[in-house]
């Protein structure tokens, strides 16, 4: 039980490691800079754009001068993190390899990737030469975050991906980690997209900055909740092995 | 017993919501209380203004005034003896000056030099005003506010194809009663708004909105030999020709361009024999002519709401529409109508006497600065009944009217006068009856005056313009706490039905996606994106339905297909919305590759012509097929009627798309009388259908069976009128509705047996419901609707028919505008029970789950109209309340009561030989 701890520890250290303010931005990090939305022309009075403090600063923060020093390389580090990580603790040890969980874990990531851009057009994600970049630059996170491990893991058996995605039935801790970050990603995905049609006038309503926000809090909360639900099982073992 | 009670659930439901709605209306859109008052011209003498000021002020009465005779003096000194009123519907500013709107210049713009030449050349007498209208802008509204100097109100939008008789005090009335003779020709609807007013009129129909040029040759006709003759005082010359052409063509079209430079002409000729006719002592030496839009219209030719272009008409200075009457009766000398809150605009009432530009004369010319003051003395005085004709009805409107403006602000208005009649009394009176040479020093004091009297005028307006609406917020609550214990009610009677089942994951994530729908309305940026969020919703129980499909390892084509739909219906929303864009005010025109494929080549305009063709022939093909299954007896012939209703749309869009190939016979055949015949095929079959059901009494033991024949006969006999209406479109969305409602048919079935694989019997599914009823809201956008005025398709009214019949042409704007997002997902939602895995019902279990199931679409629809309502109440203070908001709410309480209609007029149908006995 110990070894399936050790992934979870790893991928929590290096998200904790990270203060919280530079979690959300490096994650996402466009190379592209966002267009920013014009007040509307004819009516430049409706909304006058509150200078919040807060905002300013956030802003600032993300677009100014962190973005320019990071950008992009979160995703770059933290996918391999998570196909070595996942790779090790692969199913059937015994008839794959390593590698060869790393290739599926390879292989996966831009399946993956088209599988998130496909149902974001479906929702509704902008169109057009414009988005084209970031919308792969955001599938590509979502992939890591969610299909890529499960690959690592299941490699092609289809049952366990059914098992996992489809009707949430994860077995043990393993799958856990696999099911509820993932659902957690796509969950907070899905709800980062209701501020994009608000008329604050934000740089960070902009299609995908919000979106790839809510997916990395939802992907922490899921870790923070499959970490609960860890410590909850092997209590309840310990407790169980005690009173055998 | 309890089938009885059943049958009459849906009825008492709508009359439940009815009268919610109704109460609530009564609340939210009040109308200004009009006052039955009218002002007279012995009303001065209570005012403490000068009843004649140049009596005392010049006895040598100079100039162009000596024809003025002492005893039309009023409340005013009349400075014009005629005036002659030019009104081309729908002007847009940019028609006569260059604006700022468009960085580039754009074919329509300067299309009437004439007006800028004369605004040019001949200087003082001539200038160009930007008049701003208040919203709504549609024509009945501006004259209402042009006539009366009041605000019109919202519900009057709907009284603008019934054009009643105002019977407020206004100016035409005033004109009348102080001997003014008025000559009318043009829109119609003038007679209609002041029936026994017009010395003469030359009224020409104005509701054929294809129609560009009968009123505009009628009025060319009558005008110039009109303006030879000396019966009249007042001359109203209305053209039609620029709005028609904007509501059919557009503003970028060359019929447009065309129209402007037949007015163009006409404003020539006009000009030119006001002139030749103006020597001293002639026709015309003092008259004033006004040629004016009553409001503007948007890009694509449409009006009504509150955009920046809709409101801006024509001009430099801005003028502000409500001071017009005032202004207008101030130049001829007669009493401000009653409710008039506008103030008289001193360049406007400056051009009758040649001073409009005093402040740049140069001072040291004698004549020039006597002149300046002479006037300025008229003036402080006009201003001065003017301040205390407004004030006057402000206080009796706020003595007879229970909500109006508040104290405070009462009080603030009396203080503010007060002063300003203090001063009046003390100085500025003495000042203009004193005659000795020191009166030249009071210049200062009494621009003073009348900064002060504009300033209090303006304050008046502003004031009444916030607080006009009247909302009654006793009646507003009890209207939406019925609405929301009629939410209760309804969920109750569903909930207590024998045949519900426990409450799975799906209905919970029904509810939500119900709930935050609802939710979403809280907020206009939802509300202007509906469409959007609702394809949002649709695509996100779509992916619900294909995790189960994955999960259930079956109709994974179904859920595929199903998302490949919404993705189209997504793009197709967006091209609507873009258009919207394009109108509104409040949203960002994006999406460049949009517009990329919407301007198209060759290639793209052949593929638009022939794809709904072929679409066409896809659906005879479908009710081709179904009618060769197992159908028998009459109701196979009714449905076989649409296949010629089908193949007469297509000959229909044949013959409208290369109309100049054809001869003129075959022109007119095709304009009207397929359309004509398509209608008439389509009530006989309704009518067959309701005899049958009637007459036709034979038993049947398949109740599937028999259900789903009469559904496909409701539905085909529906669909070829909503197809023709809603133009080339309509038939892929024909198609899509088909395509959606089949995979969500299907798709039910797919969260079934969640627990162990036991099928429970006669449960409906609540998700597959509320995926109905998101897939016809995404239709009602997917077709080019939007819930505003302006998105109305004014052009399907006329399909088939010229002349503008009120209740004909509202029944086809309505089929237009429900037909695919209501009428047919109700007549269609029985399909939903029976793609249900349930072998044979009885009849009893059938009807339940049916009405069960219609009662749950009867809520969804009611929960989100009952948000609305919310969402109006809680920001019925918002800015965009008129623009954004009302609308909304109006659009939805429609579609909820012809929801409510429809769900009982099918059950009726449906359910009639269950419920026999």
């Amino acid at each position: 039980m110990r070894k399936y701890t050790l992934p979870f520890w790893a991928l929590a250290f290096s998200f904790y490691s990270t203060p919280v303010e530079r979690r959300l931005p490096i994650l996402f990090s466009s190379p592209w800079p966002s267009p920013s939305r014009q007040i509307s022309a004819a009516c430049p009075t409706c909304y006058p754009p509150k200078t919040s403090e807060f905002f300013q600063a956030l802003k600032s923060f993300c677009f100014e001068d962190f973005i320019l020093w990071c950008r992009g390389r979160r995703t770059i580090i933290e996918t391999p993190a998570a196909l070595l990580l996942y790779s090790h603790f692969r199913r059937d040890t015994e008839t794959y390899s390593f590698l060869r969980a790393v290739g599926r874990g390879l292989c996966a990531f831009p399946i993956g990737a088209l599988i998130h851009a496909a149902l974001a057009i479906v929702l509704g994600a902008p169109v057009g030469s414009w988005y084209l970049l970031k919308t792969i630059n955001w599938s590509l996170l979502m992939s890591s975050l969610t299909i890529v491990p499960v690959a690592s893991v299941f490699g092609s058996s289809w049952r366990d991906w059914q098992r996992v995605f489809a009707r949430t039935e994860p077995n043990d801790l393993l799958e856990y980690m696999l099911c509820i970050p993932a659902h957690g990603a796509a969950i907070g995905a899905w709800l980062g997209a209701w501020p994009m049609p608000l008329d604050w006038e934000r740089p960070w309503q902009e299609w995908p900055i919000c979106v790839t926000y809510g997916a990395v809090t939802g992907y922490v909360i899921g870790l923070s909740a499959s970490f609960c639900v860890a410590c909850a099982s092997t209590g309840a073992r310990r407790s169980r092995q005690k009173g055998d | 017993m309890e089938a009885r009670w059943k049958k009459w659930c849906p009825w008492g439901i709508l009359l439940l919501h009815g009268l919610a709605i109704l109460m609530f209306t009564k609340g939210f859109l009040l109308t200004r209380t009009e006052l039955p008052y009218y002002s007279n011209c012995s009303d001065i003498s209570v005012s403490p203004c000068l009843s004649s000021p140049d009596a005392n002020v010049d006895n040598h009465s100079s100039g162009h005034l000596e024809n003025a005779k002492q005893d039309q003096h009023c409340w005013s000194k009349p400075a014009v003896d005629r005036l002659v009123i030019i009104i081309l519907d729908a002007l847009r500013f940019d028609f006569v000056a260059p604006s700022a709107f468009f960085p580039e210049k754009k074919p329509w713009m300067d299309k009437l030099p004439v007006l800028q030449n004369l605004a040019f050349t001949q200087g003082s007498s001539t200038k160009i005003f930007k008049a701003i209208a208040d919203p709504p802008t549609t024509s009945l509204q501006r004259l209402k506010g042009l006539t009366t100097g009041g605000l019109p109100t919202f519900v009057d939008v709907g009284n603008s194809f019934g054009a009643p008789a105002i019977v407020e005090d206004n100016l035409i009335h005033q004109l009348v009663s102080n001997g003014k003779r008025v000559v009318m020709m043009g829109d119609d609807t003038w007679v209609q708004l002041f029936p026994d007013h017009f010395n003469k009129s030359y009224p020409y129909p104005s509701f054929n909105v294809k129609d560009l040029d009968t009123v505009d040759n009628g009025c060319n006709t009558h005008i110039f030999e009109t303006l030879y003759q000396e019966d009249w005082d007042v001359l109203v010359a209305h053209f039609l020709g620029v709005d028609h052409a904007g509501h059919i063509f557009g503003v970028d079209s060359a019929q447009m361009i065309g129209k402007l430079e037949q007015y163009n002409q006409i404003l020539e000729k006009v000009i030119e024999t006001l002139v030749r006719k103006s020597e001293p002592g002639g026709l015309h030496e003092n008259t004033i002519l006004l040629v004016m839009g009553d409001h503007g219209q948007t890009l694509n030719g449409d009006h009504g709401g509150g955009s920046a272009e809709e409101d801006g008409k024509k001009c430099v200075s801005s003028i502000q529409q409500l001071d017009f009457a005032a202004t207008v009766s101030a130049l001829l000398g007669i009493p401000f109508p009653f409710g008039s809150i506008g103030s008289v605009n001193a360049e406007l009432y400056a051009l009758a006497a040649g001073t409009w530009n005093w402040r740049d004369l140069d001072t040291s010319n004698q004549k020039h600065q006597s002149e300046m003051e002479k006037w300025m003395k008229n003036y402080v005085n006009t201003l001065c009944v003017n301040s205390w004709q407004v004030k006057r009805y402000i206080d009796v409107y706020s003595a007879s009217s229970i909500i109006g403006f508040s104290s405070e602000d009462l009080a603030h208005i009396s203080n503010k006068y007060a002063e300003l009649e203090e001063n009046w009394s003390h100085s500025i009176r003495n000042l203009l009856t004193c005659q000795t040479e020191s009166c030249s020093l009071v210049m200062a004091q009494i621009t003073k005056q009348v900064n002060l009297y504009l300033d209090f005028l303006s304050h008046v307006s502003e004031l009444a313009r916030s607080k006009w609406t009247e909302f009654n917020l006793k009646m507003m609550g009890i209207g939406l706490g019925t609405m929301i214990l009629s939410l209760l009610i309804i969920s109750l009677a569903i909930w207590s039905m024998p045949t519900v089942s426990g409450i799975g994951f799906e209905s919970i994530f029904a509810f939500l996606v119900v709930v935050i729908r609802a939710c979403s309305f809280l907020s206009n940026s939802f509300i202007l994106e509906e469409g959007k969020v609702a394809c949002f919703l649709l695509a996100t129980t779509g992916i619900v339905k294909l995790r189960y499909s994955i999960m259930r390892k079956g109709m994974l084509v179904e859920a595929i297909l199903f998302l490949l739909l919404v993705l189209g219906l997504r793009f197709t929303i967006e091209i609507g919305m873009s258009k919207q864009a394009a109108t509104s005010a409040f949203m960002h025109a994006s999406s460049s590759w949009i517009t990329g494929i919407a301007l198209g080549d060759s290639l793209w305009g052949y593929a638009a012509e022939v794809g709904p063709l072929l679409v066409l022939v896809v659906l005879s093909c479908i009710v081709y097929k179904v009618i060769t299954g197992n159908f028998q007896g009459i109701q196979k012939y009714i449905i076989m009627l649409t296949i010629p209703s089908y193949i007469l749309i297509g000959l229909h869009w044949v013959l409208e798309s290369d109309t100049q190939n054809l001869p003129l016979l075959f022109e007119g055949i095709g304009r009207n009388y397929i359309p004509q015949a398509i209608y008439a095929l389509g009530c006989s079959q309704l009518l067959f259908l309701a005899f049958g059901m009637l007459f036709n009494e034979d038993k049947v033991a398949d109740h599937k069976n028999s259900l789903m024949i009469k559904t496909l006969s409701m539905l085909s006999a529906w669909s070829p009128m909503i197809i023709l209406l809603s133009g080339k479109q309509g038939s892929w969305i024909a198609l899509a509705s088909i395509v959606g409602g089949y995979c969500i048919t299907r798709l039910q079935n797919t969260g079934k047996y969640a627990n162990g694989g036991k099928a429970r019997t006669s449960s409906f599914n609540l998700l597959a419901v509320t995926q109905w009823n998101l897939l016809a809201v995404c239709l009602f956008f997917a077709s080019g609707h939007w819930c505003a005025f302006d998105g109305l398709r004014y052009g399907a009214a006329f399909i088939g028919f010229d002349e503008f019949v009120l209740v004909r042409q509202a029944i086809l704007l309505t089929l237009d505008t429900f037909g695919f997002s209501l009428i047919l997902p109700v007549m269609g939602l029985p399909f939903l029970l029976l793609g249900l895995n349930q072998t044979n019902p009885g009849k009893n279990v059938l009807f339940n789950q049916l009405s069960q199931m219609y009662m749950a679409y009867g809520l969804i629809t009611a929960t989100t109209v009952t948000a609305t309502i919310l969402c109006v109440t809680i920001q019925r203070r918002h800015l965009m309340v008129w623009g954004l908001f009302a609308p909304k709410f109006v659009f939805d309480v429609v579609g909820l009561v012809l929801t409510e209609v429809m769900i009982c007029l099918a059950s009726l149908f449906y359910f009639r030989r269950w419920v026999v006995l």
